[in-house]
């Protein structure tokens, strides 16, 4: 699936939460949002989600078969809650390379890993998902938690970590996704367009930021959309697992 | 046409229902793979005593249950929801037999693949729970989801047991 909603030339346009915009300016457009909220993302996430984000993110890990000795790479790893997980679980004979386009968000998560002694296993790359500055076939495993979404060309984004990663290597995504019960629905968009960027202003003084995190979930692939974008990429054995009524799925898949 | 039901009860069943079979399927790295088997295919279960209907189809190795669907099933069974738990134990399961309180009509190979798949689930609790609680109240607690499941097959099956002497007496 293109994401571009136009895909002639120069005038290709993709979505920016429910704008539309010029390719080669959403990339631009994301990273001021981040450059934003990078500061209190932290803090943000635990009143977005009443801190359950906390708890998709440890069951991510807890199922993503990543071992010891193992190498991982995290993209769009922002503050580092991914691979601060998973360093203990490749352990000191493994590592993990924590990643983001976002210099600031790449930042703050090297401080926090640091001040909780997290180092030693743990490397940093400031880097496109879109075009992975990593050899074939270099990782065990490669994992993107609410950053999908964020990318512009996800299909690029998909090939690239197929590439990187080791034959029998697994792909793991952990993304907003698409509710299907009606009751939930309802709550779910009431919070997400009427509560949270009330939220952002109050507590980030960012009202558009998060108004855009809410609409970039609405325009984000849903279940069986991404797993087939995933086979597309050439992944075998493409599944995924809805968490909470589906408000987030884990979508992985395997290098052949 | 859809079933209209009276009360949100049966889609927040559906509901359950798929949360907690795919989250066991999940938990089995060879499951999704053999469900990829029955993609395509298009299961009604209609759940006798309950007045509800259900429907099973198979994407990405993922179970999905509605309370309707397009198309005409493949297959279609019927029963009380204690004779089609009982189908889930390897002894028990007496597949299309009379005895069996369970009706099957349609393709039976797509309720056999099931039943195989079920039976040999094999479900690493473990992992995850080690994970989410650490490693001494993640082993305990996965110890106990399997005798809690032990016992609770056990418990459903001597229900289903005592009703059927019980109604065995009735009638003579």
């Amino acid at each position: 699936m293109a994401q571009a909603d136009n895909t002639s030339g120069d005038g290709a346009t993709t979505h920016f939460g429910y704008r539309e915009v010029k390719v080669g300016e959403k990339t631009g457009l994301v990273r001021q949002v981040f450059d934003s909220v990078a500061g209190k993302y932290d803090l943000m996430n635990d009143l977005m989600s009443l801190g359950v984000h906390r708890l998709w993110k440890r069951y991510f890990v807890a199922i993503s078969g990543i071992g010891p000795g193992q190498r991982v790479l995290d993209l769009a790893g922002g503050t580092g809650d991914i691979a601060a997980l998973v360093s203990r679980q490749v352990g000191a004979g493994g590592s993990v390379v924590l990643s983001d386009i976002n210099p600031a968000m790449l930042e703050v998560g090297r401080q926090r890993l640091e001040d909780r002694g997290l180092v030693g296993n743990i490397e940093y790359c400031l880097a496109n998902a879109e075009k992975l500055p990593f050899a074939d076939a270099e990782f065990d495993a490669v994992t993107i938690a609410f950053g999908l979404r964020n990318v512009t060309d996800q299909a690029a984004a998909l090939k690239e970590m197929q590439r990187v990663l080791k034959p029998g290597g697994r792909a793991l995504i952990l993304e907003f996704s698409k509710v299907e019960s009606d009751g939930l629905k309802k709550l779910y968009d009431g919070y997400s367009f009427g509560i949270l960027p009330k939220l952002g202003k109050l507590v980030a003084n960012d009202e558009d930021s998060y108004r855009y995190l809410a609409e970039s979930i609405r325009k984000h692939p849903g279940q069986d959309e991404l797993a087939d974008m995933m086979i597309d990429a050439g992944f075998v054995n493409v599944t995924y697992l809805n968490l909470t009524g589906g408000i987030v799925a884990i979508h992985r898949g395997d290098r052949a | 046409m859809p079933a209209e039901y009276l009360t949100p009860l049966p889609g927040m069943l559906a509901l359950a229902l798929e949360t907690a079979v795919n989250n066991v399927i999940q938990l089995d790295r060879q499951a999704p793979a053999r469900l990829r088997k029955l993609e395509g295919r298009l299961l009604k279960v209609d759940l006798e005593g309950l007045g509800i209907t259900l429907f099973f189809t198979f994407r990405h190795g993922v179970v999905r249950v509605r309370l309707d669907a397009d198309g005409d099933p493949d297959t279609v069974i019927s029963g009380t929801p204690l004779a089609l738990f009982a189908m889930t134990e390897p002894e028990d399961a007496e597949w299309g037999l009379p005895e069996s309180k369970v009706q099957i009509n349609g393709d039976a190979s797509l309720a056999r693949d099931l039943e195989r798949i079920f039976r040999k689930l094999e479900p690493d609790w473990e992992g995850p729970l080690i994970g989410l609680l650490g490693d001494t109240a993640g082993y305990q607690a996965a110890e106990g989801i399997r005798q809690g499941a032990k016992a609770a097959r056990e418990g459903i099956r001597n229900a289903g047991q005592a009703l059927s002497d019980f109604l065995k007496d009735r009638q003579s």
